[in-house]
């Protein structure tokens, strides 16, 4: 039986879900892109009030996300109705789908748990998307602890997000006594990065040993799950140490075929809340150009071309281009995403490592 | 709205008319589920997709969905659509293919290794200054130390710097430092930007191209010259000129010959400007003497010719039609009466234009004898200084010399100082000023007796000594080291500005002033000549701005006299920036009596933060009683008013807590 303060905070995450999902439907039903200024206004009020649940926020981000992309009165119409979706109206079509079915899984999980029901981890992953803020003690306490791992940077990730006001770092980790690529990421309002006592993640250009980590609940199958420890930790819990030849050795026994990669970001996507992209070391024999294209063939003889996402903050395929003509082929770090327009599966480099010489392409 | 349509042709395979039924669904969501009923867009998919769905669940459910959209109303409708749409996702996901590579497949070529060493302590300011990010401050100087360092070779920074070649305040440092601190990487990003028909940024990144290759940009900045657009032109002839001058010499005669854009002539005459043949010489000769308009340019290039007969032939310009040319009489009142009036005006503006095209001439030679700082020009120069009948001829000559550096200019010129024009007058000042940065003392030597009250006997005396009090003043602004409150302001709330001070002309403005505060802080005897001049009327606001930027007791004391005194609101200002220099208590005391000369809230604004920063509580009563004499306050100026009457009255006992 829960005690009647968590009960309350999840009877009312509940209802705003259900809420959210009504309002998903009456925008749908009308057509996102037939929205007026109040339209616009209206979205914008939702987010506002899901922002104010501290378990709602991811939905309320998203949502807003959703407000940026959406101008109103650019309905489709006439010859357009018949053409594939390109640029916002494709993106928005994405996140409603994805926010629609958040809030369904989420409202569903929130009245599971009212009725008594144990939460699972999809529950936790559902809920660490809605945008609940995890403690580390309760992470502990519910097993979603790792101990004693050597973790090596391959890549690190700057945004500044202008709906949510934040600036934030994501660092692609690769543990290099299992191969899982993990993600740290701290993210900070942008008010406060001028502060001396606040920060982003640093840059980590060494191997971190962490004793005890909070390693995040994934639904089966996440690829890049979400690592965190204490900041603070004593040295004794974290230390980091300058990188040799037989972590490099190891790092490139870790990198995978893209197949594996590829079939890795699909069996993400096969739930619906899977995420869109997979980050992984993947292990390369040659570069090479087809037009203007690059595109790397693995030790399997797969080709992968390469090429920046639409609106990348700050495209890192000429980087490579750069990098691989100067140091030849390695492991490559590289996010795997679908590209919407060719609706087949291309990489965004992150980071090339060959031989010892560790080359980041991003910012 | 119009009702979504079929597609001209039926999908043919499961992939394609899966695709066909996501798309028809992506548009449905975006123009309204409504519109799901008698789609026939999504009846045409579903038709394609039927035979499939006996073969796998996963069509025969979306069908299944398909047609609950096509048959519901309202939010089931929607609701249909969503989950319709989020499972095609998945199988999207789960039958995309990886991409093909198509084209033809060729290796990397081989560059020199860059990578990617810099912290991120290190970068981000970087890229901060390179992309212009807000809060961005001293971006080349930021830039210029971190490639004089050896701390700006980062793979990344190289689309970010050629970015940065279309942002003006910044270009050119990164063309010509930090893109060939990058090496061969940038340069081959750089040909892969490159588009010759393009403009400037085009042109620096050519540049950029040039000094990192050297004499290998040649084929490209040969195709550059015959292809570019007039900018790209300009900047191939000089870069070519610099990487291969032998090259250079036909194509930059061609140019200057033939080309239609004044800018690119101009670029080919400077080109031409380190040949040694006849053929080039002649070239710029004729350039010189066909073109006025481009004289400056082709003026440049012959000043610098190697050639050795340049002086000769430069000095074989100054024809006797030229030497002695006579002042130019007014016509006769006749000319313009009777029936020939207009025939007269006529041949007058005719003759007008041949005199002046010819002591343009006259300027423009011997200006160019100027540059070539050789005995045979400078000889050329006294005699037309010394003797030509034209009182222009004559300051062109004096400013000849100056820019020659010939020793005995200023004694040649001092005498005849008061006649000169402006633009002479200020070159002389610069010149000792120059001349005066091995010996300081010099330039009070030289020119001190030109603020010598006893010496202004004429209107001419005067306007020559507020011309020199101006020229010291900059200098002034610098040794003080101070802008006024105002002016920092400005600089914080516009760092792109702060970015032109990086500029070549900057940076000739700031080499002058920075001459003339050394004299002022080496010899007090400019001091003492501008308190000398304070009771003159004329000169009184220019020595209070030359006081303002130098510390001297005597200074302090005769300001603080003459604010002792009603103080004359027009000089109200200044002598308040002269006295703010000074920590003395009796400054503060001094300070009311300011407000009812200044005018204006912004003027009085800087009496009230000399208050606060001298902290003096004395002042406090002084400044009520001041406030309440008057009838007006603007809202603004009431409200600095009682912030400073609160921080002076503030409890002193209490220790203020440690700033974080």
């Amino acid at each position: 039986m829960l005690a009647p303060a968590p009960a309350k905070k999840l009877r009312a995450e509940a209802e705003a879900l259900l809420r959210l999902e009504g309002f998903l439907l009456d925008l749908v039903t009308v057509g996102l892109g037939g929205l007026t200024e109040g339209g616009a206004r209206a979205i914008a009020e939702e987010a506002r009030r899901l922002g104010d649940l501290d378990v709602t926020r991811g939905a309320a981000d998203r949502l807003r996300v959703i407000a940026e992309q959406v101008s109103p009165g650019a309905a489709p119409a006439g010859p357009e109705l018949t053409a594939p979706l390109r640029g916002p109206a494709a993106v928005i079509t994405e996140l409603v789908t994805e926010l629609w079915a958040l809030a369904r899984r989420g409202r569903r999980g929130a009245e599971a748990k009212l009725a008594g029901a144990e939460a699972t981890a999809e529950d936790a992953y559902v809920e660490s998307l809605l945008g609940r803020p995890f403690r580390l003690t309760e992470l502990e306490q519910a097993g979603y602890w790792v101990k004693d791992r050597s973790l090596i940077e391959l890549a690190d990730e700057r945004t500044w997000s202008s709906s949510r006001g934040d600036a934030s770092a994501t660092g692609y980790l690769l543990d290099l006594d299992e191969g899982a690529l993990m993600r740290e990421w701290t993210s900070l309002p942008e008010r406060a990065r001028s502060s001396s006592r606040a920060a982003l993640r640093p840059i980590r250009e060494g191997v971190i040993f962490v004793t005890e980590a909070a390693l995040y609940p994934g639904s089966p199958g996440l690829v890049n799950r979400r690592i965190r420890w204490d900041d603070k930790a004593t040295p004794s819990k974290v230390r980091e140490r300058p990188r040799t030849d037989l972590d490099y050795a190891r790092l490139h026994a870790l990198a995978r075929p893209v197949s594996a990669l590829l079939a890795s970001l699909r069996e993400q996507r096969r739930r619906v809340l899977g995420p869109r992209e997979a980050v992984g070391l993947v292990s390369i024999a040659r570069f090479q150009t087809a037009g203007r294209d690059l595109f790397a063939v693995d030790h399997e003889g797969t080709e992968l071309v390469l090429r920046d996402p639409e609106g990348a903050r700050y495209p890192t395929t000429d980087n490579l281009r750069r990098a691989a003509a100067a140091f030849g082929a390695g492991s490559l770090a590289v996010r795997l995403y679908l590209d919407r327009d060719a609706r087949a599966f291309v990489g965004q480099p992150l980071a090339l490592v060959a031989g010892v010489e560790h080359l980041r392409l991003g910012l | 709205m119009t009702r979504p349509s079929s597609p001209v042709a039926s999908p043919a395979s499961p992939r394609e008319a899966l695709r066909a039924l996501q798309e028809s669904v992506e548009r449905l969501v975006m123009a309204g589920a409504e519109l799901a009923r008698g789609s026939a867009d999504l009846a045409s998919a579903q038709a394609a997709l039927a035979p499939l769905a006996a073969r796998a669940t996963v069509i025969a459910r979306g069908l299944a969905l398909a047609r609950e959209a096509s048959e519901a109303r309202g939010k089931r409708a929607a609701a249909a659509l969503l989950e319709l749409a989020a499972r095609l996702h998945q199988v999207t996901f789960a039958t995309a293919p990886l991409a093909t590579v198509t084209g033809e497949r060729a290796d990397l070529p081989k560059v020199t290794a860059l990578n990617s060493p810099l912290r991120l302590a290190e970068l981000a300011p970087l890229v901060d200054a390179l992309t212009g990010a807000s809060g961005a401050r001293r971006r080349a100087h930021l830039l210029r130390d971190a490639v004089a360092r050896g701390r700006a070779r980062d793979l990344r920074l190289v689309p970010l710097a050629i970015a940065a070649l279309a942002d003006r305040a910044i270009a050119p440092l990164v063309a010509e430092e930090l893109l060939p601190s990058l090496g061969p990487t940038a340069a081959l990003a750089l040909r892969e930007a490159l588009a010759l028909p393009g403009g400037e940024p085009d042109a620096r990144k050519l540049q950029a191209i040039a000094r990192i290759e050297g004499a290998a940009a040649r084929p490209l900045l040969e195709r550059a010259v015959a292809l570019g657009s007039p900018r790209v032109r300009a900047k191939a002839i000089r870069e070519l000129a610099a990487v291969d001058p032998i090259a250079a010499e036909p194509l930059a005669r061609a140019r200057l010959a033939e080309d239609e854009v004044d800018e690119v002539k101009v670029a080919a005459a400077l080109a031409l400007s380190v040949a040694t043949s006849d053929a080039s010489l002649e070239a710029l000769v004729a350039a010189f003497t066909s073109a006025p308009r481009l004289h400056a340019g082709t003026g440049l290039a012959l000043a610098a010719s190697p050639h050795p007969e340049a002086t000769a032939r430069i000095l074989s310009l100054l024809t006797p039609d030229l030497k002695e040319l006579a002042p130019r009489a007014a016509p006769p009142l006749s000319r313009w009466i009777g029936a020939r009036a207009a025939q007269e005006k006529a041949r007058a503006a005719e003759e007008r234009r041949d005199y002046e095209g010819a002591l343009e001439r006259l300027t423009a030679v011997l200006a160019l004898l100027g540059g070539r700082k050789d005995p045979r020009a400078t000889a050329a120069l006294l005699e037309i200084f010394r003797a030509h009948a034209v009182p222009k001829a004559r300051d062109a000559a004096a400013r000849a010399l100056l820019a020659s550096g010939y020793a005995g200019a200023f004694d040649e010129l001092a005498p005849a100082v008061y006649d000169a024009d402006f633009t002479t007058r200020a070159e002389l000042i610069e010149h000792v000023f120059a001349d005066a940065a091995r010996a300081p003392t010099r330039a009070f030597d030289r020119l001190g007796r030109f603020l010598d009250p006893a010496s202004f006997t004429t209107e001419r005396h005067i306007t020559f000594a507020a011309h020199l009090l101006d020229a010291l003043a900059s200098g002034a602004q610098i040794a003080s080291g101070v802008a006024s409150e105002g002016d920092e302001l400005e600089e914080e709330d516009d760092p792109a500005e702060e970015d032109e001070t990086d500029t070549p002309a900057h940076a000739e403005a700031s080499e002058r002033s920075g001459a003339a505060a050394r004299i002022l802080a080496e010899d007090e005897r400019w001091t003492l000549a501008c308190v000398a001049l304070l009771g003159h009327e004329e000169l009184t606001s220019p020595a209070l701005d030359v006081l303002a930027g130098v510390r001297s007791a005597h200074a302090l004391e005769t300001v603080l006299t003459l604010a002792a005194r009603p103080i004359p609101p027009r000089h109200a200002f200044r002598m308040l920036q002269v006295l703010v220099g000074y920590p003395d208590a009796r400054v503060a005391a001094t300070l009311p009596r300011f407000l009812s000369a200044l005018h204006g809230y912004w003027g009085r604004r800087a009496a009230y933060r000399a208050m606060r920063a001298y902290d003096d509580p004395a002042v406090a009563p002084a400044l009520v009683a001041w406030t309440s004499g008057r009838r007006r306050v603007d809202r603004r100026e009431r409200a600095e008013l009682d912030e400073l009457l609160r921080f002076l009255r503030r409890d002193r006992a209490v220790a203020s807590s440690p700033r974080r």
